[in-house]
């Protein structure tokens, strides 16, 4: 029999991760194209506004059309510090002061004279972007971004949502376990959760509430689309939809990860972790390509309930079998620990782990 | 002679196809789109390279695929102009073009004549035709995990209702209320063809559609109407003779009547000298056996009078008002559905799915 099956490379060290690491505005790069960076280099700076205030001064000092100028006591474009008078408005005699004082170290952007709108920013802080992992620059997106190649461990998910995170891993949940609601403590802030089974909605909405960065979990219900649209936080879904054991060697991994800076990819639906060593060293064993024959004695992970992610061990192929459902196919039998007796899987519901 | 690639979200099937006959080479699982991340251009060679492997057909030379190639698909109408010499077709607008009476549904789309519908199917539409009680968040899971897993085959009889609830939620949203009034259609799609149970593919349909007159359901089960599409569209003059080579290929399921409730309904089968009467409940369905190639005469009460054919799973008489009404209370309209499908699965066979 010639059956072939998806090869599954759930964790995977790879001397060829890409890692893009931006700025926020556009502003200077530090590196070159073939630059070797440590992770705590600086790979690009800039300026940005952390901060920034609008006051109306005509509602706030009740000034009708009159002039704006005769309340300002500092100039469009003049800076100030936190608590220097930038405007003021006297009332009758002397009376019912009121004053518009710096609410930080900054400077005002704009007044529009009209509205009496009043734009104030803190000053420009500079901003630097470490490379984060140890690696090669191989590309300079205009005056915005570094692509750099590292040597990292890829972690592989299903699905992810969210921005790009990067924070140290910790371990809240056993692989086959869900990640309980009081396990998520003020621990878990600029961390990202290692799960297991299952994360809830509302263990997703604690762990974003405690500043969590990131979950990793076997599963998850499906989620509203903008869940996670206005935090700076990301979801990896290992496995599946539902409730769905996070595959043990990848929790182990990740285990083993624990303490460790790791960056969340969502839209490659990755966790990087990077790693020191400058070259990886190819698994002459590993399997090239997207499919590979499959064989007695393979171990493959089942992709259809009651089984959903259970992993098993081939112990026979099948060229033609009914299944429960009906349905006709080629099919591998699976030794599933705890099942009494091997099953009967499609072989277009599995998948090789490689 | 050319090639047609239908290249789907699950499989890709690649058939030779000229006025002699439609001939499928090899269907290809693609994987899981969630983790392989082979990419489109590379699947298709990888295609044209499994198929000179399983069948000794050489369709590849430095590379390049050697006959004109016309390859359908949502994936492939975006991604593969740059290899495919011939047009790059999308299979739902494809069939719709070929003008005949189509009922498609396949993973991506579903097609009712010449009407088409492309989207997501809410949970809650799911699971009101269902015969057994699940939440939606377990249905919007099984979609999820179908999507991603895209070429899993439903394993347990729950995963295959599932699957015909969402293809009849896809089939109503298409239809939007339409009537359908011609005399046959003809059913395509995986979801509905490969099914292992052809009563709940007539069922399905039924349940998604309203229509007036007899009607002929006959099922594509070589997925030889993309071929005839195909034919018709680019060499018009050779597709009388593929029709007439591969007709035979296309299997008539039976034929759906539509009755009021308690009408005395006579049938006299072809070649029996005795007729026999059946009186369909209000809101419910009737099946009578009539095999492949049988007719018979049905008079409806004193009125229409006229003759059906038979088919695998033979005539039904359809008692339900349209819009099928529904329940509100969950029990007694899993109830109906279990009825419903009890009373499609004539010759002894009850469908155990709602276990």
């Amino acid at each position: 029999m010639d059956l072939s099956v998806p090869l599954l490379r759930k964790v995977e060290l790879s001397s060829k991760s890409f890692l893009e690491r931006a700025l926020p505005t556009p502003g200077a790069i530090r590196v070159k194209v073939g630059d070797i960076v440590r992770p705590f280099d600086i790979v690009a700076d800039t300026l940005v506004n952390l901060q920034e205030q609008t006051v109306n001064l005509r509602t706030l000092f009740k000034i009708g059309k009159k002039s704006l100028d005769e309340y300002m006591r500092k100039r469009e474009g003049e800076g100030f510090k936190r608590g220097d008078m930038i405007a003021e408005s006297w009332g009758t005699l002397g009376f019912q002061r009121k004053q518009l004082l710096g609410p930080f170290d900054g400077v005002i952007q704009s007044v529009n004279r009209e509205t009496g709108e009043m734009l104030l920013r803190t000053n420009p802080e500079k901003k630097t972007i470490l490379a984060g992992a140890g690696g090669e620059v191989v590309q300079i997106l205009d005056n915005r971004a570094v692509l750099l190649v590292i040597v990292a461990v890829q972690v592989s998910g299903v699905w992810a949502g969210g921005q790009t995170v990067e924070g140290e891993l910790l371990t809240l949940s056993s692989f086959d376990q869900p990640l309980e609601l009081a396990k998520i403590t003020p621990a878990v802030r600029g961390k990202i959760i290692i799960g297991g089974s299952f994360v809830s909605f509302e263990a997703i909405k604690k762990a974003i509430a405690l500043g969590a960065l990131g979950i990793i979990t076997g599963g998850v219900n499906v989620l509203p689309e903008d869940v996670f649209s206005a935090d700076y936080f990301s979801l990896l879904v290992t496995e599946g939809f539902g409730s769905v054991p996070m595959l043990e060697s990848t929790w182990r991994y990740l285990k083993s990860a624990e303490a460790r800076t790791a960056i969340l990819i969502p839209e490659r639906n990755v966790l990087l972790v990077p790693e020191n060593a400058p070259v990886c060293p190819a698994d002459p064993h590993r399997p090239e390509g997207y499919f590979g024959p499959i064989a007695v004695g393979d171990r493959v992970q089942v992709f259809c309930w009651p089984y959903f992610g259970r992993v098993g061990k081939v112990t026979g192929l099948e060229p033609k079998k009914t299944f429960p459902s009906g349905v006709t196919g080629e099919a591998v039998k699976v030794s599933i620990a705890g099942e009494s007796e091997d099953i009967s899987i499609p072989l277009r519901n599995v998948g090789k782990l490689v | 002679m050319f090639l047609l690639i239908d290249y789907g979200l699950a499989t890709a099937k690649t058939f030779l196809v000229d006025s002699s006959g439609h001939y499928l080479l090899n269907e290809i699982p693609l994987g899981f789109s969630a983790f392989t991340k082979i990419s489109i251009q590379d699947s298709f060679l990888y295609i044209l390279a499994r198929v000179q492997e399983l069948t000794g057909v050489s369709l590849l030379k430095d590379q390049k695929p050697i006959c004109p190639v016309y390859a359908v698909g949502e994936v492939a109408s975006i991604k593969l102009k740059e290899i495919v010499s011939g047009e790059i077709e999308n299979p739902t607008t494809l069939l719709k073009e070929s003008d005949l009476p189509i009922i498609a549904v396949n993973k991506e789309a579903a097609l009712v004549g010449q009407d088409i519908f492309r989207g997501e199917i809410e949970p809650g539409a799911v699971a009101l035709w269902l015969p057994f009680q699940i939440n939606e968040s377990e249905i919007a899971n099984y979609q999820a995990n179908a999507r991603y897993y895209s070429q899993t085959v439903p394993y347990t009889p729950r995963d295959l209702e599932l699957e015909y609830a969402v293809a009849r939620a896809k089939i109503e949203k298409a239809l939007e209320g339409k009537l359908i009034s011609v005399g046959e259609v003809y059913i395509t799609g995986g979801i509905l063809t490969h099914s292992p149970k052809p009563q709940l593919t007539f069922l399905t349909i039924l349940n998604g559609i309203t229509f007036d007159t007899p009607l002929k359901i006959i099922m594509d089960k070589e997925q030889v109407l993309l071929s005839f599409s195909l034919m018709k569209k680019y060499s018009p003059s050779d597709y009388n003779l593929l029709w007439e080579k591969e007709k035979g290929s296309l299997s008539v399921l039976g034929t759906a009547i539509r009755v009021a409730g308690n009408t005395l309904v006579d049938i006299l089968v072809e070649g029996q000298s005795e007729s026999q009467q059946i009186s369909p409940a209000p809101e419910s369905l009737m099946m009578f056996p009539l095999g492949s190639g049988q007719k018979a005469r049905i008079k409806l009460g004193k009125g229409k009078e006229f003759i059906v054919e038979g088919g695998t799973v033979g005539l039904v008489f359809d008692a339900r008002a349209r819009p099928i009404k529904l329940p509100v209370n969950g029990k007694e309209r899993r109830d109906n559905i279990r009825n419903w499908n009890i009373a499609c699965s004539a010759h002894g066979e009850v469908p155990e799915i709602w276990i």
